[in-house]
């Protein structure tokens, strides 16, 4: 992507139909998007997947924005733990459950 | 330091090339004030340049691209990159003028293809691309769709994410693609 800008609440929305856990959004330092107000944007996007998470029973909290520099490595490597630990604790996706019964 | 002799002025100072202290008697005794940048602020955050933390412009890279600015098409020189001389400021100038030129004298620009695409037989004119848009491409042209100059267009895609017709893509991150990046990257872990 060139920006969390261009994320849609559908390239989330495709990531959780497939069975995945957890999505992290991560983007540039809120105020410092070379495009102005990409990851602004972006934080919305992920409210509003968030949203339509929690109404089908999937959990909003598995969708996450994060903002970062490109030097913070430490940081991503805490908010990639954090995310993994949020997760862990949520379970896996209701979705790759069913999913595993039909099959 | 300085000190008042018989015959004027008896400045002191270090030689860091003869590593040793240096007097000089002088007639008159001139310092150079020092230079603020002042601004700056408003244009950089206009045109996206960026700023060095005394607020001077930095340009794209100090030796391959010393008049450069990151932005495309805009170059530096003078006070406004640093203090600096007349002189300096007028080869910086000398500098910026021909890099300046090299662009102008092309036939052809040749520009990036990540560029969003609007699909006019979908485009509802909803107005959303053109206020969402950092830089205000997207116009509603002649037949009542929304345009997009390839020549303007960033490539952000933002317009393509808040179109709530699907009317937008971003050449080279359509959603088609995006999806099956998404699709390809969990069969590889699930």
């Amino acid at each position: 992507m060139p920006c969390t800008g261009k994320v849609d609440v559908i390239h989330i929305m495709r990531s959780f139909e497939k069975g995945a856990d957890g999505v992290a959004v991560v983007g540039c330092l809120e105020g410092e998007c070379h495009f102005n107000a990409g990851n602004l944007m972006a934080r919305r996007r992920v409210e509003q997947a968030q949203k339509i998470l929690d109404t089908v029973g999937i959990g909003g909290e598995r969708a996450q924005m994060y903002n970062l520099s490109s030097s913070e490595g430490p940081r991503f490597a805490q908010y990639a733990t954090e995310m993994t630990e949020k997760i862990k604790e949520l379970g896996p996706n209701p979705i790759r459950i069913a999913q595993n019964k039909a099959a | 330091m300085a000190e008042a002799a018989k015959d004027g002025i008896e400045v002191t100072f270090t030689d860091h090339v003869l590593n040793r202290k240096l007097s000089v008697s002088t007639d008159l005794l001139v310092l150079s004030a020092g230079m603020e940048a002042e601004d700056t602020e408003e244009l950089s955050s206009i045109v996206k340049l960026a700023r060095t933390p005394e607020g001077y412009f930095m340009e794209a890279h100090v030796k391959l691209r010393p008049v450069d600015m990151a932005t495309e098409g805009i170059f530096v020189c003078g006070t406004a990159h640093s203090p600096k001389l007349i002189s300096e400021s007028i080869a910086q100038a000398y500098a910026a003028a021909s890099r300046a030129v090299t662009f102008l004298a092309q036939d052809h620009l040749t520009l990036s293809a990540v560029t969003a695409q609007v699909e006019a037989d979908k485009c509802a004119s909803c107005l959303i691309c053109v206020r969402s848009c950092p830089y205000d491409v997207p116009k509603i042209n002649a037949d009542g769709v929304s345009e997009i100059d390839e020549a303007l267009c960033h490539g952000c895609g933002i317009c393509t994410a808040e179109c709530p017709a699907k009317a937008i893509q971003l050449n080279w991150y359509e959603d088609d693609q995006i999806i099956c990046k998404v699709d390809a990257l969990l069969e590889g872990v699930l």
